[in-house]
């Protein structure tokens, strides 16, 4: 980036690496889901017989 | 002076809480200004507790271990009446109406706080690097990071402005600044510690955890802040433990010094008895991706409103603020799969978990990098340093395993090397057992 890019393209090129960096981090959990088999529990747990303050 | 050496002193009135106070409130007068430890220092009331559990003690109120000694909280536990900012702009002048359950907890049993520790901003980053209450400084070597986030609850117990601080680790943020400064600090079991009135970041991600200058003095705070009934008992002896010593990932990438401190350790374990024995430790790069897709996801829920105000944006750093778009980039199929991904690691590691007792790795690949260092040269290779540098600390986070950082030595530099020992959950009292012998 050039020292006098206007301050939204900056932001820009900011929100274009940030994107490409989700995005490489979600294409390698997706290869790693493929080992994923049907479960019989939630990995989201609950219980709606507790009471679970936060 | 160790707690209990206090603790004696105080019970044989060689000296009182109110003298231990006044020297806790001299050290941050002296070193505060440089280190930039504490973002609101409450000497008045810690002056006016400590008198009353001076005159408690004369009347043979006792209220343990803790009695009478001076600690901090770090700025992200609710303190009744005590501005509380999470080291952010958006809280700068949040006064919660009641304390955290571990501020209550720390209180019943006697510790006086002297004031509340800086932090990354929200908790969320590594350097104590905070725009809005400045640079927090490594007391080693003041050009560089304290680590983070809790880098005020570590600078303040090594330089003796606080016996005990509290702390939060959601990816390391009690280790990295235990290993950065030389001090002891406990990640302890998922949900040990109760997390009421603390700011969350990572909802399912989150620990609460004592920072000390020993071993003993962390165990006389998990005393305090935990149940110390819902700990498994220590094993009779070193002899007992069995130490996992990985040949795979935990010695890879790590600084050459950093690495003969740690094969040094499992050398001086096994000297003292411990059975080691080289292991392979499942896949911790899947572990360590399914964390950080947790926690961005996570930590975006927590921020969601404040983030996606437009007026508010400006209120965030600008490393925070970034991590907190990506986390809103993340499709809530993949949190759920990352969640999934993370039992399935969970059972591989409670598998590697049955041949051993603990396992021993180093804290961080390298010592305190220099405030604003981004990048970090290892092995020719260059390195982002959050990734770097907790890369062997997240993936515990996600497990919920306990994890303790002893210093183990220093650099030819002069700055500390930390050593991680891990157990399976509920068993701090072996982690404590072993990092008393090490330390």
């Amino acid at each position: 980036v050039e020292p006098d890019t206007p301050p939204e393209q900056l932001a820009g090129a900011r929100a274009r690496r940030a994107k490409a960096r989700v995005d490489e981090l979600l294409e390698a959990l997706r290869r790693q889901t493929q080992r994923l088999e049907p479960e019989a529990d939630s990995a989201l747990t609950f219980r709606p017989d507790t009471e679970q303050p936060e | 002076m160790t707690i209990r050496e206090a603790g004696q002193a105080l019970r044989s009135r060689e000296v009182s809480s109110v003298e231990l106070t006044k020297q806790c409130l001299d050290q941050i007068a002296k070193l505060n200004p440089a280190l930039n430890a504490f973002i609101t220092v409450t000497a008045d009331s810690a002056l006016a507790q400590a008198l009353e559990l001076d005159k408690a003690l004369a009347q043979g109120l006792d209220r343990g271990p803790l009695h009478g000694i001076p600690i901090a909280h770090k700025d992200l536990m609710w303190t009744k009446g005590v501005r509380t900012t999470s080291g952010s702009k958006i809280f700068a002048d949040f006064v919660p109406d009641r304390d955290a359950a571990v501020v209550e907890k720390l209180a019943a049993a006697g510790a006086v706080m002297v004031g509340k520790a800086g932090l990354h901003e929200l908790a969320y980053g590594i350097t104590s690097d905070n725009p809005h209450f400045g640079t927090i400084r490594n007391p080693r070597d003041p050009e560089h990071s304290p680590g983070g986030s809790s880098g005020g609850s570590a600078v303040a117990v090594a330089t003796g402005m606080a016996f005990v601080a509290t702390g939060t680790d959601t990816g390391g943020s009690i280790r990295v600044p235990a290993s950065f400064c030389g001090v002891a600090g406990l990640k302890p079991t998922y949900g040990l510690i109760d997390r009421r009135g603390v700011q969350p970041l990572g909802l399912s991600l989150d620990h609460v955890g004592p920072l000390a200058r020993t071993v003993d003095d962390v165990r006389v705070a998990l005393d305090a802040m935990s149940d110390p009934g819902r700990r498994k008992p220590a094993p009779a002896s070193i002899a007992e433990i069995r130490v996992g010593l990985p040949e795979n990932f935990y010695l890879d990438t790590v600084a050459p010094e950093v690495k003969a401190a740690v094969l040094g350790a499992a050398h001086r374990a096994k000297e003292l008895g411990a059975r080691v024995t080289p292991v392979q430790v499942p896949d911790v790069e899947d572990l360590n991706r399914a964390g950080l897709v947790i926690l961005l996801s996570e930590a975006a829920a927590v921020h969601h409103v404040d983030q996606s105000q437009h007026h508010r944006r400006g209120d965030f750093g600008a490393d925070v603020l970034a991590l907190l778009d990506q986390g809103s980039l993340v499709p809530a199929a993949d949190y759920i799969n990352a969640q999934r991904l993370r039992k399935l690691l969970l059972a591989e590691f409670h598998a590697l978990f049955r041949g051993i007792d603990c396992l021993l790795t180093p804290t961080t690949p390298i010592t305190a990098p220099r405030v604003g260092q981004t990048e970090v040269t290892l092995d020719g290779a260059t390195h982002d340093t959050r990734m770097l540098t907790t890369r062997f600390v997240r993936g515990f986070n996600v497990l919920g395993f306990p994890a303790l950082s002893i210093p183990c030595g220093l650099s030819s530099e002069g700055l500390p090397i930390g050593l991680q020992i891990i157990a399976r959950p509920f068993e701090e009292n072996l982690l404590l057992m072993l990092g008393e012998a090490l330390e």
